[in-house]
């Protein structure tokens, strides 16, 4: 690194005794150094789920009737499955808290690090494990359940392995998964402890930046349900090895009692997925407005009631198989209430944006990006949270379309742009501008591109996991423009990591502190973060989005703002 | 119990040995009681009333609750309500099985 | 390149409180994991009352109830550990924490007794490949000697959740094991008790589980 004779977190390390090279990284029990790994992990599984997601849409592109085939039909369970296990749990769930949360929320809250480093480091471990073993299983067997492992189908599949041999994949990755969780949940009891208490002098509850706030209230979803889906998990497993049939109807199980214990945590997951995100944007639309967000407390609050009512409401993903109707009611009535801290949110996005001078810089792009896309997908959510219309877009395209809206346009663009807004502090080098809009302008083409068919698809009846469709014109048409997308998105999505390499090895070298002029804490500290994260313990005294006091503070000489102004 | 640097604290196990009691008590109480012709929801309420009870004595006194701050308690219980909520309404789906 | 090697206590300082706090919600996770079975329980429980209440009255509510005082006896020795450990009673603090080992260790083996005598009556759960081949408890492999649903259901519940159960009193008797060795050490003294005091809060956490798993299993039948 250029900084040299700075001490940074690049060129010194805590907790190992190895001072160089790759094991001081694999040992140290550095926030940042655990929360840069972590990013370059994901992202290269992100980055195989979405070659894989391409071939997907490639098979697509004509009916297979005509006899074009990218993936065998009896391949193709197997391709989506390892899509969404990837990007779900190796990727979306554990993405944002694990990469940025590691990285910035200690620097937030301004503290030395988070409250175990050590657990951390053994969150990252399990993590990586983790993942190894569910991407190796599905390499030897190949698994076909699709990520929800719904039995009796669960139980019941065979795999065999690519040497022929009859080897249990599904087992293998459901343990996988189960290993996964534990890396969450640490990282989970890591970060409310964090927020608990390392908050530095002056740091109370209100004063912390959103992303914090976003950051906590996923943590407690991660504690207290990661450990329902565990355990059902290894329910599958046991009733795959030793079966009892607890799942099975011909035994007496009931296998909607799974589709229960699965969605009590994967409901309240999905909130894991998205609030870090929306934490993010609450960061980067102030920043890039220079005026304070609209509605802090709101917002904070917001964060916390989503994810209490995400508790409250995972039957909604059940409406179609079978269970009682009165059931039926209470989950889609209670549905609705999540549609208010939400809107909530959005309002004050874009209640901030009003008379704002805003710099439509790369992540700011990715913020409106974000907010675009996820009001798509949560307005689309009501449709599906209503039970008669529900019944007929049930496992259709159109809830892939609305997942992917809220997830990929939503979660994803928010990491994304929370990548974009805080590499210069991360690595102190600025990546080319014009690289990460035309990265922008692309994925945003291509995301729409794809997914917006896709709601039509469904909507025409169009079903979720199948190979191929019908060969008429209105099908036809449609998948090809949603493949066109996908072309596109793919482009835009290799062009991001262009950016991001070109950033790392060409990128002009910086230690401006506070290049985007914000004016929460994690920017004060040296680009890249020295060892301790600051010199001194910083001691907080106004709100986080205090533009009027921060351009004060920069004018004394307290507080580091960018320097071009 | 709030500092582990309390070396002067004297060693006294009477409060311990109380509450072991009232522990082997309802222990003894809810097997005698689980004997009488209540019904499986009165048998059931009994039953869990007790164990309540009970856990709620392990926790408060030699879980120490009793004197940590007011935030473990707070989340302990949020824990205990979540716990609730999930039984509450997945059996909103059972108690309506083959009714409506 | 001037690296240098910092460890992690150095510039740390030891937040007890925060530390306890933190292993109390990691004993969260344990309850909802345990909770989970127990939704699963209450599910079938209602589907198959007349069952489950069949399969229940086989189990021996004497060894229950035994079971039940020796671990609330343990959970007393455990306090105790930790109450003579702040006081500076260090080989009171050991003895306690022996008897503690010793009381989670005869659990297991009554444990292992009940279960040995399940198993003379073929209740056991099986293998996939073991069922299939016919081989096994002609309890549970089907035939005409088969147990009805719900009973299958009960016992299955009752081996898995009893044996994860067990398998937290093996972790927590082993860790305490580690925490006598420390003590003896010197590593865990009157001042620096924190190890001792969250192994304790683990052992109550078994205990408080088995409170509930003693009365749907062993009681109402």
């Amino acid at each position: 690194m250029e900084t040299a004779n700075s001490t940074n977190y690049f060129n010194s390390h805590t907790g190992t005794r190895w001072t160089s090279g790759f094991m001081s990284w694999i040992t140290s029990t550095d926030h940042k150094r655990i929360g840069v790994m972590y990013g370059f992990t994901m992202f290269a599984f992100f980055f195989l789920a979405v070659c894989i997601g391409f071939l997907i849409k490639l098979q697509k592109f004509y009916p297979a009737a005509s006899g074009w085939e990218i993936i065998p039909p009896e391949w193709y369970g197997s391709f989506f499955t390892l899509h969404s296990v990837i990007m779900i749990f190796l990727f979306i769930v554990p993405g944002a808290p694990a990469i940025l949360g590691n990285f910035f929320l200690p620097l937030q809250i301004g503290a030395k690090d988070v409250a175990f480093p050590r657990v951390n480091l053994l969150s990252y471990w399990l993590y990586l494990f983790g993942a190894m073993m569910a991407v190796v299983g599905i390499l030897l067997g190949g698994a076909d359940t699709g990520w929800t492992f719904t039995p009796p189908y669960s139980v019941t599949t065979r795999t065999i392995s690519l040497f022929g041999t009859e080897f249990d994949s599904v087992s293998w990755m459901l343990t996988a998964a189960f290993i996964l969780g534990w890396g969450t949940i640490l990282t989970g009891i890591n970060f409310i402890i964090t927020i608990h208490r390392m908050r530095t002098k002056g740091m109370s509850y209100f004063k912390m930046p959103l992303f914090s706030w976003s950051i906590y209230a996923a943590s407690w979803i991660q504690v207290l349900a990661t450990p329902v889906v565990g355990i059902s998990l290894l329910m599958i497993v046991l009733e795959r090895v030793m079966p009892v049939g607890f799942f099975d109807p011909n035994k007496g199980g009931d296998p909607i009692l799974f589709q229960h214990l699965f969605w009590i945590y994967s409901h309240p997951a999905v909130y894991v997925m998205i609030l870090p995100s929306m934490g993010l944007v609450s960061e980067i639309i102030p920043t890039n407005s220079q005026k304070p967000i609209f509605g802090y407390k709101s917002i904070a609050i917001a964060s916390c009631s989503i994810a209490g009512v995400g508790y409250l409401i995972w039957a909604h993903h059940m409406f179609a198989s079978g269970m009682s109707d009165i059931a039926s009611i209470i989950f889609s009535f209670l549905t609705f209430f999540v549609a208010i801290p939400t809107a909530i949110k959005v309002f004050n996005w874009i209640a901030t944006l009003y008379k704002a001078s805003i710099a439509l810089t790369p992540p700011m792009l990715f913020a409106l990006g974000f907010v675009f896309n996820f009001s798509i997908g949560g307005l689309t959510g009501m449709f599906l949270g209503s039970l008669s219309t529900d019944i007929h877009l049930h496992d259709t395209d159109f809830i892939v379309a609305h997942f992917h809206y809220t997830m990929f346009g939503g979660a994803a663009f928010g990491i994304i742009g929370g990548i974009f807004h805080y590499f210069p502090k991360m690595f102190g080098k600025m990546y080319s501008h014009k690289l990460a809009n035309a990265t922008f302008a692309l994925m945003f083409t291509g995301f729409n591109a794809l997914f917006i068919p896709m709601f039509v698809l469904g909507f025409y009846g169009m079903p979720r996991r199948y190979h191929t469709y019908p060969d008429i014109p209105l099908f036809t048409n449609l998948q090809q423009a949603s493949t066109i997308g996908s072309w596109i998105l793919v482009t835009g999505v290799v062009l991001m990591f262009i950016t991001w390499i070109h950033g790392l090895r060409k990128g002009q070298a910086s230690t401006e502190e506070n290049p985007w002029n914000s004016s929460t804490l994690e920017w004060q500290t040296a680009s890249p973060p020295t060892l301790y994260n600051f010199e001194e313990d910083p001691v907080v005294t106004r709100h986080p989005y205090d533009y009027e006091a921060f351009r004060a503070e920069v004018k004394a000489g307290t507080s580091k703002g960018a320097r071009d102004e | 119990m709030n500092t582990s640097h309390s070396t002067e604290q004297s060693f006294s196990p009477r409060g311990p040995i109380i509450v072991f009691s009232a522990l082997i008590v309802l222990t003894i109480a809810t097997v005698m009681l689980s004997g009488l012709d209540v019904g499986n929801t009165g048998a059931l309420l009994i039953a869990m009333s007790v164990a309540s009870v009970k856990a709620a004595l392990v926790l408060y006194f030699f879980m120490h609750l009793n004197h940590e701050p007011l935030i473990f308690k707070l989340f302990v219980a949020l824990a205990f309500v979540t716990l609730a909520t999930l039984f509450i309404l997945t059996f909103s789906d059972y108690a309506f099985r083959g009714i409506a | 390149m001037s690296d240098q090697a910092v460890t992690a206590e150095a510039f740390h300082h030891h937040d007890e409180e925060g530390t306890r706090l933190g292993f109390w919600l990691f004993l969260f996770t344990e309850l909802l994991l345990f909770g989970a079975f127990f939704i699963v329980y209450g599910v079938y429980r209602s589907a198959h009352l007349n069952d489950f209440k069949i399969a229940a009255e086989s189990l021996n509510t004497g060894i229950g109830t035994t079971n039940t005082i020796i671990l609330l006896a343990s959970s007393l020795t455990m306090v105790l550990s930790l109450n003579a450990m702040k006081a500076g009673r260090i080989m009171l603090a050991k003895s306690m924490l022996l008897i503690t080992i010793a009381l989670g260790t005869t659990f297991l083996v009554i444990k292992g007794f009940e279960w040995n005598a399940k198993f003379a009556h073929d209740l056991y759960l099986q293998t996939s490949g073991a069922i299939a081949a016919g081989k096994g408890s002609p309890l549970l492999t089907p035939g005409p000697a088969m147990l009805p649903d719900g009973q299958v259901l009960f016992y299955g519940l009752y081996f898995i959740m009893t044996g994860t159960h067990a398998l937290h009193i093996i972790i927590g008797a082993v860790w305490m094991g580690i925490v006598y060795f420390w003590i003896s050490k010197g590593s865990i003294n009157p001042d620096n008790a924190g190890v001792l005091e969250r192994c304790g809060l683990y052992w109550h956490l078994v205990d408080v589980i088995w409170i509930f798993l003693f009365p749907l299993y062993y009681l109402v039948a």
